[in-house]
């Protein structure tokens, strides 16, 4: 009997180990808990989708908002979806100063010093913030006025006209269905606008709103230049066609290029210096006063971008895109301004 | 003699080794390179959008409603099937689409020429009136932002070819699709990905991709005497000076094979094209001063990835003769076995399939890792069956034939949240 038991318990456990190690993916493997596709991105990547989404859960609430219009009165309600503010006295703001429910209002919002929305704030007008303010996420269908120093967490959107006030914080996403202004100081992640200006001022600022005519010919290709090692554009210079260097780019003073640029290097473009394409680099780009750059800028670094600098036009708007980015007051830019780190308006 | 062979054999797996190592450090601990991601507003340029289709009535008909539906503007946006001498139902539900969507899809059914995709994107390049062209296989199922997260890249003027994420759809079907779906994170969640953190070789895969057409007709076109067209193009583009860029979150769900035999095909005539490229590239690529050094060995070590599974299998066969020969093979055999371990399986490592899993926020399906080796040899004895048959087809003068991967597709795509 013994004689038996002895080789088969040696070839169990033979068998046990040989299987040990493999259970884990054999279990997987018939229980399939994770075996469906890697969930992929479907959706558009819109910046005002996260805006669309409150508005679209703001809907149900519609009637209450009519509602405590009609009788001028702030009020809180106990609904199944969660509690609720509704405001709607017109004029300065008499709601509670510090607010941690979605917040509905109906009318003009002039909020005040130091006003916190922990929720998110959906304004069916416009909104007036105080210095100091605090808002998690915050849309108006009308304006939005954020007083000096205000933070907004993770999104803001008007549907008219942004005017974010000095050294205010945009963590997130920031966007404007006209424009946008930003003012010295403030920081920013990622902004949209038709029109963005740096400072109140830009927006007096007269700019083009034509490409040359060499535009459409530089989309469709108008051939390519690749020079070994650093190379620049003399001053006055036109160059047609895309430009690329395998180190770095400059483009002198009044030059212009009717094409894309890429250096494998820092990209300077200087004194009113003009591309009519896009300005890529792998490193850092600089832009003096008075360039224009259709778009879009990319770069792999930094991007600082002088006073009465013009990226984009009114009907082609564009992307500025780099980990860090620093715009001077006074230049006026078109379309998205996307920096990873730390987006900033100053000198 | 012997000793020297299997000497350089375990160097060179090392080497490979080495570099799957580097690749999953960068990828898990390095600065990661994505330029274009975040171009999302621009005037975006008009496009053409060609689908390689060969007998594909299983699978046409999805990616068709799927182009339809893309984030991109219409006017813009050209669709060009290219039905390529189907003898199914391809072209009839091509016809049908172009009849319900009026001037959305412009056809190209091509009736005779030679076998091939290179060939029939070749001639389909009649068709193409932009700058821009992206290429898609018809099994693939692009998402909404597709589209213009493969065109962003072309806004560097720099950039001829761009490669998106390949992601298999059908998944928990059988033990092979379990299998190359974490082959596929390996390959392109780490190698791919890689490669573009350390300003090296992305591969062009020849779908889900995109090519600039001017730099196309500078190298020359589509090369219809090859068998991977996307590694050939991807060469050619370096040679000229053109980048490759990969956009690991261009991601786009793809048919993996279901069945061995079909797969054993397809990464037989991968290797074999990928071989191809390796004769006639390497020395060009050596030389060439448009390309820096490390794009250079890269892109070399790169063209070798095919030829390493029979190196292995010779490495054994030399390990196994050396060891009843009583020569002093000493800790070799070990560094072989190890090295090969963690070196092989259709380009992505098994330590690399481990982080990409990581990468992915895959939980349970890491457990299949075990698995993966029965992957590995199938495609080691397959990839040398390959190099050997293309050595005797080269001695005999013999041309190499283009095998269409079978579909397994029964009905519409349904896709559903991962588990």
């Amino acid at each position: 009997m013994i004689s038996v038991l002895a080789p088969l318990a040696l070839t169990a456990s033979t068998g046990a180990l040989l299987v040990l190690p493999l259970a884990p993916a054999l279990r997987e493997l018939l229980s399939k808990r994770d075996a469906g596709p890697l969930v992929t991105r479907k959706d558009d990547g819109k910046i005002s989708n996260f805006a669309a989404s409150l508005r679209t859960r703001c809907i149900p609430f519609q009637h209450l908002m009519t509602e405590c219009l009609e009788r001028h009165r702030n009020a809180f309600f106990e609904l199944p979806q969660g509690k609720i503010f509704v405001a709607a006295k017109e004029g300065v703001w008499t709601g509670p100063q510090h607010v941690d429910v979605l917040t509905l209002c109906a009318t003009l919002a002039e909020l005040p010093e130091q006003f916190r929305a922990l929720e998110d704030f959906y304004s069916a007008s416009d909104v007036c913030c105080g210095p100091k303010g605090l808002f998690r996420a915050l849309l108006a269908e009308g304006d939005i006025l954020l007083g000096q120093g205000t933070r907004v967490l993770r999104w803001i959107h008007a549907e008219g006209d942004l005017h974010v006030g000095r050294d205010c914080l945009l963590y997130g996403r920031a966007s404007a269905g006209r424009s946008l202004t930003l003012a010295r100081g403030c920081t920013f992640e990622r902004v949209y606008a038709p029109v963005i200006y740096s400072s109140c001022e830009a927006a007096g600022l007269e700019t083009r709103h034509e490409s040359s005519p060499f535009s459409k010919l530089a989309q469709a290709g108008m051939g390519r230049t690749r020079y070994p090692g650093n190379a620049h554009v003399v001053a006055g210079e036109e160059h047609r066609g895309d430009l690329v260097t395998t180190k770095g780019l400059s483009l002198e003073q009044g030059s212009s290029v009717f094409g894309s640029v890429k250096a494998n290097g820092d990209v300077h473009l200087r004194e009113c210096a003009q591309v009519d394409g896009s300005v890529v680099s792998t490193r850092s780009i600089r832009i003096a006063p008075g360039c224009f750059a259709k778009g879009p800028i990319i770069s792999e670094d930094e991007i600082i971008i002088d006073r009465n600098v013009q990226v984009g036009l009114p009907g082609s708007p564009t992307t500025v895109s780099a980990p860090r980015i620093r715009i001077a007051p006074g230049s006026v830019l078109h379309g998205t301004v996307w920096a990873r780190v730390e987006g900033r308006v100053g000198d | 003699m012997l000793l020297a062979l299997f000497t350089a054999v375990v160097v060179l797996i090392c080497i490979y080794t080495v570099r799957h190592y580097c690749f999953t450090i960068s990828r898990v601990v390095g600065g990661q390179r994505h330029p274009y991601i975040d171009v999302d507003t621009a005037e975006w340029p008009p496009v053409t959008v060609l689908i390689a289709a060969h007998n594909e009535e299983a699978v046409v008909a999805d990616i068709l409603v799927a182009l339809l539906e893309v984030d991109y503007p219409a006017d813009k946006l050209a669709i060009v099937p290219v039905n390529d001498r189907s003898i199914d139902r391809t072209r009839e539900i091509i016809d049908a689409y172009v009849e319900r969507y009026p001037g959305r899809i412009t056809p190209f059914h091509r009736t005779g020429g030679k076998p091939g995709k290179a060939a029939a994107l070749k001639d389909a390049m009649a068709y193409v009136n932009t700058e821009i062209m992206l290429v898609f296989d018809a099994d693939y199922v692009p998402g909404k932002a597709l589209i213009r997260q493969l065109v962003a890249p072309f806004f560097d003027p720099e950039v001829g070819s761009v490669m998106g994420r390949v992601v298999p759809l059908n998944v928990g079907k059988k033990l092979l699709t379990r299998i190359l779906d974490l082959e596929r994170s390996g390959g392109y969640q780490v190698d791919q990905q890689a490669r573009m953190n350390l300003h090296f070789v992305p591969q062009y895969g020849g779908t889900v991709a995109g090519i600039r057409k001017s730099a196309l007709d500078e190298i020359g076109g589509w090369n219809e005497n090859t068998l991977a067209e996307d590694t050939d193009l991807t060469y050619r583009m370096l040679l000229a000076g053109w980048k490759t860029v990969y956009e690991n979150r261009a991601e786009c769900y793809e048919e993996v094979p279901e069945r061995w035999p079909v797969r054993v095909r397809q990464i037989m005539r991968w290797a074999k094209g990928h071989n191809q490229a390796m004769v006639g590239y390497s020395g060009a690529l050596l030389r060439c001063q448009n390309v820096s050094w490390w794009e250079r060995f890269d892109g070399l070590l790169l063209l070798g990835v095919y030829m390493m599974a029979p190196v292995l299998l010779l490495g054994w066969l030399l390990a196994m003769a050396l060891f009843y020969l009583g020569a002093p093979v000493g800790g070799g055999v070990a560094v072989l076995g190890l090295a090969a371990f963690t070196t092989l399986g259709n380009f992505a490592a098994f330590f690399e399939i481990a982080a990409a899993a990581r990468l992915d926020g895959s939980r349970a399906r890491i457990q299949l890792l075990p698995l993966t080796f029965l992957g590995f040899t199938v495609s080691a004895i397959s990839v040398s069956r390959a190099a050997w048959q293309q050595f005797i087809s080269s001695l005999r003068g013999q041309e190499m034939v283009w095998h269409k991967t079978e579909r397994s597709r029964v009905g519409p795509v349904i896709l559903e949240k991962s588990a």
